[in-house]
């Protein structure tokens, strides 16, 4: 039998991760923030594929270039980047250990910063300041517990 | 959702698969175009305020949970010492006021001397910083102040030590600032000591700011005061904007560029003030086009607009002037 995961949990890690994006903090813990909204989104994209689908991607993305400052469809065109990549390499990658997965994370992170970088540079805008680009690695840190955590409630919420 | 049926959950097992892909990418990139170019994203961000404004505010809790629970854990001794240094600085303030009241008048008839055109009085009003720009690089942050306020594009903010920004667009109830660090501002400035004056660059980071463009004759040295220099009539002249530090030859070895250290204390504190020109409406409305005579994506310098001939003569803005020549009386004005 299949139960249905209810989309309450799923909305609401997406709300949270969207606001930690958006809080105002001091300059260097800004450049250090990890991307989690992307995280979060990856995590859904493994989970519940057909739940996080590329017009939904898009549309968050929008929404936090809206919120954020950002140059219209930044934000959109980097999570549907990764977001293409994810639903792309599911099958294999859920199978993985969880420390490979944290891997994967990085170095998909890394690519991001890599766009990022690109796009600013053809829009002449200024260019992320260094600190940024530490902040993947912190996302590699963050990714077994964010991945258990989010896992666990899911489990909880359907079982009941 | 309509979209989502679109996608089969593995893409790339077929190439239709691929165009939903393929499709969102391109429109992403479209967008960012357009945006790039017409600036889309600030009309659309004022339509749509209303619902980014509960996601600012709730975005800014925690950091102003922070500051209310520091303020109260602060014990009753600590306050008593801070009253006193401030009544303190209040008194040596209030000496330095009297002094200025004097000079105020003593220059208000030496202007009349003179047929110059009195300064205008600035009035300011506290607003509080809502939310800033989550990306580093970009000095803007959004303030509770807007339309509804009647606060408009190219208002000026100041914090306690110099000048912090201007308003580039304004919602209802809240606004826009882009800060003079940023990297897409500029601002017309001026040496207090010798009175040269140039444009002073945002460098996208918060202790530093470029004077670019100097010849080795110009009289500027390290440790010189920059002030607004008000030509441009958006900034009011005389409003400290930072000290020199040091001197960068370029690589061509013709021109040098100095940094500036900015003397508002831009990453710190959650209150600045918003200063409206009071009298004067001609010198700080938008332009007529609606768009700031310095558009703070361009930086480029836009000479003072000469008054619209429709415009009282008395009320063309005196800020143009520099401050230490007298601006020329209304039968020495210039035509426009």
């Amino acid at each position: 039998m299949i139960r249905r995961d209810s989309p309450a949990l799923r909305w609401l890690s997406i709300a949270l991760a969207f606001f930690i994006m958006i809080i105002p903090m001091a300059e260097w813990l800004a450049a250090l923030r990890p991307f989690v909204l992307a995280l979060v989104m990856m995590f859904w994209i493994l989970e519940t594929p057909r739940k996080m689908g590329l017009g939904r991607v898009f549309l968050i993305g929008l929404l936090l270039d809206l919120t954020s400052f950002a140059m219209l469809g930044e934000h959109a065109f980097r999570l549907l980047l990764m977001a293409g990549v994810v639903h792309q390499l599911r099958n294999q990658f859920r199978f993985y250990p969880i420390w490979q997965q944290s891997l994967f994370m990085l170095a998909i992170l890394y690519v991001d910063l890599v766009v990022l970088s690109g796009l600013r540079l053809i829009q002449g805008l200024p260019q992320p300041v260094i600190e940024t680009w530490i902040s993947p690695v912190l996302a590699f840190l963050i990714w077994p517990w964010l991945y258990m955590f989010l896992d666990n409630l899911r489990m909880q919420s359907r079982s009941k | 959702m309509a979209l989502d049926k679109l996608n089969s959950p593995q893409i790339g097992s077929s190439i239709n698969a691929w165009l939903p892909f393929l499709f969102y990418c391109a429109l992403s990139l479209t967008l960012m175009l357009v945006d790039s170019r017409f600036r889309i994203s600030s009309a659309i961000r004022s339509q749509t305020s209303v619902l980014a404004s509960p996601a600012w505010w709730l975005a800014s809790r925690p950091y102003a949970l922070w500051q209310n629970g520091a303020s109260a854990v602060t014990t009753n001794r600590e306050l008593r010492r801070k009253v006193d240094a401030l009544e303190a600085r209040q008194l040596k303030t209030d000496l330095i006021l009297q002094r200025v009241a004097a000079l105020q008048s003593e220059n208000d008839a030496m202007r009349g001397l003179l047929r110059a055109k009195q300064r205008l009085s600035l009035e300011a009003r506290m607003v509080e910083l809502i939310n800033i720009n989550p990306e580093p690089s970009q000095k803007r942050f959004v303030i509770d102040k807007g339309s509804s306020q009647k606060v408009r594009v190219g208002q000026v903010l100041i914090d306690a030590h110099g000048l912090v920004g201007q308003v580039s667009e304004v919602y209802p109830g809240k606004s826009l600032v882009i800060g003079i660090t940023d990297a897409d501002h500029a601002l017309p400035v001026m040496v207090a000591r010798s009175g040269l004056r140039s444009i002073l660059f945002g460098q996208g980071n918060d202790r530093r700011l470029s004077l670019a463009n100097l010849t080795p004759s110009d009289d500027i040295k390290a440790g010189d005061v920059l002030l607004t220099s008000g030509i441009g009539g958006r900034f009011p002249p005389g409003i400290p904007v930072g000290v020199v530090k040091q001197f960068k030859q370029d690589e061509a070895l013709t021109f040098l560029s100095a940094q500036v250290q900015p003397f508002a204390h831009l990453a710190y504190g959650r209150h600045l003030l918003l200063l409206d020109l009071v009298g004067n409406r001609s010198a700080a409305a938008p332009s007529p086009s609606g768009r700031p005579a310095m558009t703070p994506n361009k930086p480029s310098f836009t000479p003072a607009r000469p008054a619209p001939a429709s415009d009282k003569r008395s009320e063309t803005p005196v800020q143009a002037a520099p401050a230490n020549v007298p601006a020329p009386g209304p039968d020495a004005e210039p035509k426009p």
